[in-house]
């Protein structure tokens, strides 16, 4: 079919209805051109403030891969075994500092979940009648997730003496800041209709909590609380840059010091240690919201 | 005896129950009917103190319910049953569960939260299911019963709290004949065998003749209709449904003949 | 029928036949005591927590009753002296007002240091224990045995112990670090920014923080976008390509943004610069994921829409898919934005830009009202940030939850 058999519109009708268009889109246009402006002027100052020099930066690169080349270890294959010996040679502390940082994830993840686990429900709108209550419980969750982790670790490490307990103390904290906005979210979310049929036979807060409103969050905190796992691992191979336990203290020192090819020996323990991890939550993750088993 | 005096309850500026005054006596079967809006869910919720009155006062016996707080809400909780609409049961909890939960004002709160229930509740649980024939569902997901099935999970739960008086909230609205009749059937047994007072919100007019000693009739939140089935008047009907009185007879409800109910106990 | 009482209960000997029903259903009714299986498991879990604080944890059971011992004392002494000093109080109230304030205030704060703070502390932990058996349980299914339970809870607690014993914690520590912790919370208040100089280098420094912030994100998102189509599936149907992409993403996010600043500043030397690259290296991985995610999860109809009219592979994209993700990709971008405001906060720790910087500074030389004060500035601004992004989240998508 050629184009020219389509019927034509009057030129009149077309003008009109074209003008009416153009004018009903005007205002969008406008908004999104004053959006790209305000953008752009936010860009520019931003990259004032932050000092950004792309020339510098491109002048440097050269010295980012020079330096990703000097980390890496000199292998050859016919002496690969004695190479990596070389390489990982103070596999036995980085170890057990990788495992001091699992612990302290865990112990952090654990109290903060158990904290964040009691707050959610005085934080939660739809179970708490009493705004002063609701209001307290809220604000304290949202200092403690607003105020970084490390910061509280530095504070901490001045209270408590070096070592992990400043740091499990402070992912703890943050933890049950950050998890008890997701929880109370959840709680927010779920159907009232148990919990009125349940409050109808006289039951108390903790008992309508218990089988009203725990069966129905149960497998998304698990989820969570799985996720902020893998966050705290993280968060706890840097509590070392503040002397608060973990492997960060010797990655820093590593780097400070330009122990080139360590620097590449504990950063690839930690990759591998956070993938393996996010892999291993995740498929946890998969089979507690898969398998919603009955209560 | 449940006695309400000048109930009144408003959400914002209209006033969902107004100024409600009614004497129930014990042992006694109320319909409480009227359109959708009426009041009806609200006096019930008022009763049961899922609500709070703005105004007036319910005692029952020598309790002042309006004035109740903490435990002593509960335990009147417990002795004022409800059923709901909706069943209002915990779908991912099983059934022997959901009806033991009907128990629990009368267990510590440090056992009951790790699922530690005696013999004898248990024992009890599984006496309400079965004789509302559920023996059987006692460890199904509540959500994966049908809707006239839940409904009567939901009455063993309401009989297991062993209550005085039984609220039940337009029970019937979201089943299908024959569950109506089963569960209609399960409140006048409770109400007979037992001398538990019943007082049952109704859509439909001919199952509150049917079943009802007595009909209380709400229109916007006032009482219009204080009195036996039979002195409802067409009349009055009009009143209370804005319509014809014969729109409001559901056709496809069957009414229970006295003599086929009496055997259904037998 | 009978005229019945009433009202009667339906479980009263009367109506309720137990005997019947149990005989009905046996199975609910096991023998008295544990089965086997719990018992086992009981066994185990607490073989596990007891190990665990011996061995481990280093609590023998004498060093533990001593402990105990010690705490009463100490809580029967604090008990002694808050008395004393509540009755001089007392003594003092007729004549001496300021005195009498002195002695109540020693007194009150003797019973919450030595009485109400061990106590509270001994309520607690059994008390979190029992909230954590609770939660394991509840994912029990009903009628089935305690036994897993007990084991997770038993594994779940021995690792805990483990772990506190094994990292130091002691109860000396945490009451000593406690009561520091109440010291520094006293010196904080009321939050001061010390000079005029200083707060104008502290407002430089949140304006720096800011434009991190920003700058990281916006780049890292305009990074990310193409690089999420090559490791979605749907997109670009190369296994090989996508397996590698993927890596790269799991590979940038894995190393925090603190280590990428270090490195960073390795190049483009200290400053705020080396912040923004940290926060786009590790953002870039996150965003490569999360816009790859939101591509696979599009719906196809509007892609067999676009094809059907004879478009190309890169019209559908255009046409297809890019007007379902852009709400998606713009709601994580803003979400990421508020989040990074937080880590731009710290990188300055490390002498990347930012108000990290001066936090660390005034921790380290306890300067605590300034302490106050740079926390407080960076609340405010976190606040104003989430409020402003909820905001424009609503006005672009008209939703209010990230997705």
């Amino acid at each position: 079919m050629r184009a020219d058999t389509l019927p034509r519109l009057d030129p009149t009708v077309r003008d009109r209805l074209e003008r009416g268009y153009l004018y009903a889109t005007a205002a969008r246009r406008r908004r999104m051109l004053v959006g790209f402006g305000l953008l752009v002027v936010s860009i520019l100052l931003a990259g004032w403030i932050a000092e950004v020099q792309p020339a510098k930066f491109f002048a440097n690169f050269g010295s980012f891969t020079k330096y990703i080349h000097d980390i890496l270890p000199v292998l050859h294959l016919d002496a690969a075994d004695t190479g990596i010996a070389e390489w990982y040679w103070g596999w036995k502390r980085w170890l057990r500092l990788l495992g001091e940082t699992l612990l302290i994830a865990y112990v952090g993840t654990l109290v903060g979940a158990l904290g964040a686990f009691l707050l959610s429900f005085l934080a939660a709108g739809n179970l708490v009648r009493s705004p002063g209550l609701r209001f307290a419980a809220r604000r304290f969750l949202e200092f403690c997730r607003t105020v970084p982790e490390i910061v509280f670790a530095l504070i901490f490490v001045v209270a408590f003496g070096l070592g992990p307990v400043p740091g499990v103390l402070a992912i703890a904290i943050h933890t049950m800041g950050a998890l008890g906005k997701l929880f109370s979210e959840v709680v927010e979310n779920i159907d009232m209709k148990p919990v009125e049929g349940l409050v109808s036979t006289g039951a108390g807060f903790v008992e309508t909590v218990r089988f009203a409103v725990l069966p129905q969050v149960m497998t998304n905190y698990a989820s969570y609380m799985l996720l902020r796992f893998e966050v705290n691992v993280r968060g706890a191979a840097i509590m070392g840059y503040v002397g608060a336990g973990g492997i960060g203290q010797d990655l820093l020192e590593a780097i400070r010091k330009f122990y080139y090819t360590d620097v590449s020996a504990i950063l690839l323990m930690i990759i591998i240690t956070v993938v393996a991890i996010d892999m291993l939550t995740e498929t946890l993750r998969h089979r507690v919201l898969g398998a919603e088993g009955a209560r | 005896m449940l006695v309400i005096e000048g109930l009144t309850r408003r959400f914002g500026t209209k006033a969902a129950v107004d100024d409600v005054s009614l004497e129930i006596p014990a042992g006694s079967f109320v319909g409480v009917i009227g359109r959708s809006g009426a009041g009806k869910s609200t006096l019930l919720r008022l009763i049961n103190r899922l609500n709070d009155p703005t105004a007036g006062r319910i005692r029952f016996g020598d309790r002042d319910v309006t004035a109740l707080g903490g435990a002593a809400l509960r335990a009147w909780r417990a002795d004022c049953a409800m059923i709901f609409q909706q069943f209002n049961l915990v779908g991912r909890l099983d059934v022997l569960t959901n009806v033991l939960l009907g128990r629990l004002n009368k267990v510590s709160t440090g056992t009951s939260v790790l699922r530690l229930w005696s013999a004898d509740d248990r024992a009890i649980a599984l006496s309400a299911l079965d004789s509302f024939d559920m023996g059987s569902f006692a460890h199904q997901r509540a959500e994966s019963l049908s809707g006239g099935q839940q409904q009567r999970v939901a009455i063993a739960r309401a009989l297991v709290q062993e209550p005085k008086i039984l609220l039940a909230d337009e029970p019937i609205a979201s089943l299908d004949p024959r569950n109506t009749k089963l569960v209609m059937d399960a409140l006048q047994r409770i109400n007979k065998e037992f001398g538990i007072t019943v007082l049952c919100n109704l859509h439909s007019l001919d199952l509150a003749r049917a079943y009802c000693d007595r009909l209380v009739g709400m229109a916007a939140g006032k009482v219009v209709f204080d009195g036996r089935g039979f002195d409802l008047t067409d009349d009055v009907a009009r009143r209370l449904y804005g319509l014809e009185a014969g729109d409001v007879v559901d056709e496809t409800v069957p009414t229970a003949p006295v003599a086929a109910r009496e055997k259904a106990f037998a | 029928m009978t005229a019945p009482v009433l009202p009667q209960s339906p479980f009263s000997d009367r109506h309720f036949d137990r005997a019947a029903i149990m005989a009905r259903y046996p199975g609910e009714f096991p023998a008295a005591g544990f089965a086997p299986a719990t018992a086992l498991a009981a066994l185990v879990a607490i073989g596990g927590i007891v190990a665990s604080l011996v061995i481990v944890a280093g609590v023998t059971p004498g060093a533990f009753g001593l402990a105990v011992i010690a705490a009463g004392q100490s809580i029967v002494g604090g008990l002694g002296e808050a008395g004393q000093a509540l009755a001089a109080a007392a003594a003092l109230f007729a004549g001496d007002l300021s005195a009498a304030g002195g002695a109540l205030a020693s007194g009150l704060g003797t019973l919450i240091t030595r009485v109400a703070a061990p106590l509270g502390f001994a309520a607690v932990v059994p008390f979190m224990l029992y909230v954590l058996f609770v939660v394991v349980d509840a994912f029990r299914a009903s009628g089935s045995s305690r036994a897993l339970t007990l084991l997770i809870f038993g594994v779940l607690v021995s690792l805990l112990i483990v772990g506190l014993g094994v990292m130091g914690f002691s109860i000396a520590r945490i009451a000593a670090g406690m009561s520091q912790l109440g010291v520094f919370a006293k010196l904080m208040l009321p939050p001061d920014w010390g000079s005029s100089g200083k707060l104008a280098l502290y407002l430089h420094a949140l304006g720096e923080t800011l434009a991190i912030a920003f700058l990281g994100t916006l780049i890292a998102a305009t990074l990310a976008f193409p690089f999420g189509f090559l490791a979605a599936r749907n997109a670009v149907p190369v296994w090989l390509l996508r397996f590698v992409t993927r890596r790269t993403f799991d590979t940038l996010r894995g190393v925090d943004t603190l280590i990428w600043a270090l490195i960073w500043i390795n190049v483009v030397g200290l400053g705020p610069f080396a912040g923004v690259l940290a926060i786009v290296s590790s953002d870039f991985g996150a965003f490569g994921k999360l816009f790859s995610e939101a591509i696979e999860t599009a719906d196809r109809k509007p892609v067999e829409g676009v094809l059907s009219t004879g478009g190309s592979r890169l019209h559908a994209v255009r046409f297809g898919i890019l007007p379902q993700i852009l709400p998606v990709i713009l709601s994580q971008v803003l979400y990421y934005f508020e989040s990074n405001t937080r880590s731009a906060t710290i990188i300055g720790i490390v002498g990347a830009g930012g108000i990290g910087l001066h936090l660390s500074e005034s921790i380290r030389t306890l300067e605590w009202q300034q302490v106050s004060f740079l926390v407080l500035m960076v609340l405010v601004t976190v606040a104003v940030i989430d409020t402003l992004s909820q905001r424009l989240r609503f006005a672009i998508i008209g939703e209010r939850r990230a997705v």
